[in-house]
């Protein structure tokens, strides 16, 4: 028929990749975290052993998985969610919903008051994660960047801000 | 108030704002739609706006069928060859993008795909439709008319009102807006600000009220904007910022004339237009002082003041003075308007060009529309065409 088209959109290939790469960052600093941080620590000893969750695009990713086994270590489990059983899947409504959080344009309480992130899963152990997300993301940013991804800038002691900031990054590089 | 007793039915998911398209996908797929069908017309396909809707579904792995003549001749003849083309396509799934003939045509196919092409004609009238429809999306992408999000579709001899036309999702999404001529902004800000005001004044329902009220808060802050920037003389808008805040102002007038049926201005209005230049909006709003001054005389009237001019103001007037400060608001808005227009918007109903003849037919069509009196009518029109309060009359 005239004036009908057929389109099967694209894809977001640059987005993606730079949205993988920091889901992979991310998700090796969560587990850094755990090691060398008590708040994340704690935050994680509160979750069930064995608790995995993800954290992506809808529908089609990227995504980053992580989980805690029964031994309660903490570990980056890669960016499949199929191969997985997952306790709870965090997703944004969209791949560009996700590079907004992830450029920082929209912290995660305005893309949760947008109504751009949705969970399959425990509400308190949602809330856990996005404590836990916080805590890693100020370790990771400067403190310029760090003020427009959270709701408020924490006050940590000297250390927590050199040291273990040091460290998690060199974890999360060194990966392990 | 405490024991009044109210309904009130919306059954639309708003979505208004900055990537307010980008939850499409998710929001169709959790209505397990997997192929949607955008309807739309040759000007807003031509205006660029559809990238953005193809740029939304990028990554969902959502295939998407665009069809862009939406025109207002031979919509019946469409409508068949549309019903074949999402039969043999295997859509599962509408998007209305555009005004007020694409979602017209969109509601009323919408009922053949769903129910079959005999509900065509089984389904016309009020409530013939009896259960849910397939998912129904609408993208406003400038003009709008309110008739969009609500529960009436009209295409020729076929209108059709049923609850279930209202449609699942409206998104406005500010990337989605092309400008539009001064005079169309105009009259959009105008009926959409007389249908929730005097749904706010007429009516008990605090959801009715809840949502006028919102409504009427967006067009007193999108108005100021209208007036300042788009000086007339310019045909197309220069600035566009306002025309999502009118869009949402119009969704959710839509939610309104769907469960408020009494509303006078409206019907009245419409008459009025099809008997002079003026358009509908602004015809609803000249008359619509004189409608609420005949209204609203034994009611608790001062609290329309309260959307108009919020709470500081309306604390600072005596509950005597408020509905006196409310017709002020409305005929100083006009007012304005035919000011800054240089007497192309009128401030009465005889600048508006309706001669003195016409207002006999117009009260007798009227009367067996509404509970209000024929000589009631005849006085509130007698006196909008001259600009006369009533209470001078």
């Amino acid at each position: 028929m005239e004036h009908f088209v057929e389109i099967k959109p694209g894809r977001k290939l640059l987005k993606r990749i730079f949205l993988s790469i920091n889901l992979w960052f991310v998700g090796k600093a969560i587990q850094a975290a755990a090691k060398v941080d008590d708040e994340v620590k704690q935050e994680f000893d509160a979750l069930p052993d064995g608790f995995t969750f993800s954290l992506g695009a809808f529908p089609n990713g990227p995504y980053m998985v992580v989980g805690k086994n029964e031994k309660g270590v903490v570990k980056y489990m890669g960016s499949k969610i199929d191969t997985v059983r997952l306790d709870m899947k965090m997703s944004l409504k969209s791949i560009e919903c996700l590079f907004l959080l992830f450029t920082f344009q929209e912290s995660t309480p305005v893309a949760n008051s947008m109504d751009r992130l949705y969970v399959d899963g425990d509400i308190p152990h949602a809330c856990s994660i996005v404590r836990i997300m916080d805590i890693v993301q100020v370790y990771l940013l400067p403190k310029f960047i760090a003020k427009l991804a959270i709701k408020r800038y924490p006050k940590w002691s000297l250390k927590r801000h050199t040291w273990n900031r040091l460290m998690v990054n060199l974890r999360a590089i060194a990966g392990f | 108030m405490e024991n009044s007793s109210f309904e009130y039915l919306c059954r639309t998911k708003t979505g208004f704002g900055k990537n307010a398209l980008d939850h499409l996908p998710s929001d169709l797929s959790a209505m397990d739609a997997k192929k949607p069908f955008v309807i739309t017309s040759k000007a807003v396909a031509q205006s660029g706006v559809t990238a953005h809707l193809i740029d939304a579904f990028k990554e969902s792995g959502i295939i998407l069928g665009i069809w862009d003549n939406a025109l207002n001749d031979n919509l019946v003849d469409t409508l068949r060859d549309l019903t074949d083309l999402y039969n043999n396509k295997g859509f599962d799934a509408i998007i209305a993008l555009g005004g007020g003939v694409v979602a017209d045509l969109s509601k009323i196919l919408n009922i053949i795909v769903s129910k079959g092409p005999h509900a065509l004609k089984e389904c016309k009238g009020t409530d013939n439709i009896d259960a849910p429809l397939k998912p129904l999306v609408y993208i406003p992408s400038g003009i709008c008319t309110g008739r969009e999000t609500s529960r009436y579709a009209c295409v020729a001899e076929y209108a059709y009102d049923s609850q279930f036309l209202m449609p699942d999702i409206a998104v406005i999404d500010p990337r989605m807006f092309s400008k539009a001529p001064w005079e169309d902004m105009v009259n959009e800000a105008l009926r959409s600000f007389t249908n929730c005001l005097e749904s706010y004044a007429k009516e008990d329902n605090p959801l009715i009220r809840s949502y006028a009220y919102t409504a009427l808060g967006v067009i007193m802050e999108a108005l100021p904007n209208i007036m300042e920037s788009d000086l007339p003389n310019n045909n197309q808008s220069q600035d566009q910022e306002h025309l999502p805040l009118l869009a949402k102002a119009s969704v959710i007038n839509g939610y309104l004339i769907s469960n408020c049926d009494t509303l006078v201005c409206r019907p009245l209005g419409k008459m009025i237009s099809e008997k002079c230049s003026a358009p509908e909006g602004v015809c609803m709003a000249i008359i619509l002082p004189y409608v609420l001054e005949f209204l609203c005389k034994d009611r608790e009237t001062g609290r329309i003041l309260l959307p108009l001019a919020g709470i500081e103001r309306y604390c600072a007037i005596p509950d005597t003075q408020r509905f006196g400060k409310v017709l002020f608001i409305i005929r100083e808005i006009i007012n304005d308007f035919f000011r800054i227009s240089n007497g192309r918007v009128p401030r009465t109903l005889e600048e508006a060009g309706l001669k003195q003849e016409d207002l006999a037919g117009i009260v007798e069509s009227m009367s067996k529309r509404t509970d209000i009196e024929s000589k009631a009518l005849a006085l509130i029109l007698d006196n909008a065409m001259s600009g006369r309060s009533m209470t001078s009359s």
